[in-house]
């Protein structure tokens, strides 16, 4: 029996297990945020980062694909960054004076309907994936304040080591004009 | 331009080419979002409310400017190097803070880390310097034009207004400017930095919002709201028309806060255009 389950899964076992895999990482990761444990989750960024939040626009009916997000690499967007601002957005809530999280802010981060949208080079020998999820972010922080972020986010994931590294987050808040003061929080 | 009077003079080197050529900036993006504070705040946090700076530790000390992959601390570079900085208001309600360079300014080096960047902006130094003769002494840090329209000046670069929701909520929004043909790695770096610095994702004015949301809310409390603000920093502490026009103090001072609600005030009272709009000494005398 044993040299049944030592054979490496293929197919949709592969595929089962693959997905498991990633949803695991993707929990562990909000897990960290929330609590709090900003250089470890950096740990989990690669290198060559891309972390991207569109601005979304009101556009005419057939307009959508070309004008309704903003472009990465293109203008201003809500983010559009590297590892090196990113490490730069958790040194400065580190100081302990960036008065818009000090103090800290209490947020919880939900992930759902992970999708495995490419394996690349196969779903039995994963060395990157592309993984789209739906996010939930709700921050609550001093007393009254409470902001709710809903969207879309689209992953790129690299196996590095033990773990997975994230080379790409696409974050499409499905807001247009911004009703959270500030985007204080980690996506 | 009545509308504006001297205070054009500081918005045209917001607006204008770093090289002093006349208009030529192009936006590249926008910025909207909510923000729960009265609109004034965010107005007066431009109008050269200048000891709001603590607020803004975080940044400085981690750097996030231009030259900060170069090592350099603080949240941009220090184009304003022995430079003469001025607050100033005119009688339309504007206010602005200003940075009056010696006559004989050198290009401070800036974007240290990207060469290309660097050399665009000594280029844009010395050919601004070439055209507007003295003029280009005078380098716009931040302002506030009557009643709702802020900029800041050069690093980042960008219109922002102000749009009232009510006493308590304010909707923002930024335009975000760069010289329409300048190289693609130049407004490459100037996007990035501005992405960083602005806005409700911006590092620097994260902690501005912070602010402004708390003055807001304890400003509607009981007590708040029977006793008056008080504005009374550097009284009399300015010079009309010296070195620039406009009443100008040389250090840091509410003058243009008092000015910008005297104004105001007088737009409450519905005043004719004569007086909203400073006409002759003997309205802001009485004024004063």
């Amino acid at each position: 029996m044993s040299a049944v389950l030592e054979r490496p899964a293929t197919g949709a076992i592969a595929r089962l297990l693959l997905k498991q895999e990633i949803e695991d990482f993707l929990y562990l990761e909000a897990d960290l945020l929330d609590r709090r444990e900003f250089k470890a989750w950096l740990d989990l960024l690669a290198e060559d980062l891309v972390y991207f939040m569109p601005i979304r626009r009101n556009v005419k009916f057939g307009q959508h694909a070309e004008r309704e997000n903003t472009r990465q690499g293109k203008g201003i967007s809500w983010f559009d960054e590297d590892k090196w601002t990113v490490t730069k957005r958790v040194e400065q809530i580190l100081t302990g004076v960036h008065y818009a999280e000090e103090p800290l802010s209490r947020v919880t981060h939900m992930v759902s309907n992970v999708r495995i949208v490419e394996a690349v080079p196969s779903v039995e020998d994963a060395q990157e994936v592309t993984v789209s999820c739906r996010f939930l972010v709700h921050q609550n922080r001093v007393e009254y304040e409470t902001a709710t972020f809903i969207g879309r986010r689209t992953d790129t994931l690299r196996r590095g080591g033990e773990s997975w590294l994230i080379a790409r987050r696409e974050m499409m808040l499905e807001q247009n004009v911004l009703l959270a003061k500030n985007l204080s929080i980690l996506f | 331009m009545s509308y504006l009077g001297d205070a054009v003079d500081h918005l045209d080197q917001v607006l204008d080419c770093r090289d002093g050529r006349p208009g030529g900036s192009e936006v590249i993006g926008i910025h909207k979002w909510i923000l729960p504070t009265n609109w004034k705040f965010a107005a007066e946090n431009f109008l050269g409310d200048t000891y709001h700076n603590p607020s803004h530790r975080s940044v400085d000390m981690i750097g996030i400017g231009p030259s900060a992959r170069a090592g350099q601390s603080g949240r941009r570079d220090n184009e304003y190097n022995k430079g003469q900085h001025v607050w100033v208001s005119f009688p339309q309600g504007h206010g602005v803070h200003s940075v009056w360079m010696p006559e004989d300014q050198q290009y401070q080096p800036s974007y240290v880390q990207y060469p290309e960047v660097d050399e665009y902006f000594r280029h844009c130094f010395e050919e601004r310097k070439r055209r507007q003769g003295d003029k280009a002494r005078l380098l716009p840090f931040t302002g506030n034009l009557f009643p709702n329209t802020s900029y800041h000046g050069r690093q980042p670069r960008g219109l922002c207004v102000w749009h009232p929701h009510g006493p308590t909520q304010t909707e923002a929004w930024r335009f975000f400017l760069v010289d329409a043909d300048a190289p693609a790695a130049v407004k490459d770096v100037l996007r990035r930095f501005y992405m960083r610095y602005s806005g409700p994702a911006g590092m620097t004015e994260q902690d501005d919002m912070e602010n402004w949301l708390y003055a807001t809310a304890a400003s509607t409390g009981t007590i708040a709201r029977r006793y008056p603000f008080n504005y009374q920093q550097s009284m009399g502490a300015y010079k009309r028309n010296e070195p620039i026009a406009g009443d100008v103090s040389v250090q840091i001072t509410e003058q243009n806060a008092r000015n910008y609600y005297d104004v105001y005030a007088r737009y409450l009272k519905g005043d004719g255009w004569d007086s909203l709009l400073g006409c002759g000494d003997a309205v802001r005398q009485a004024a004063e």
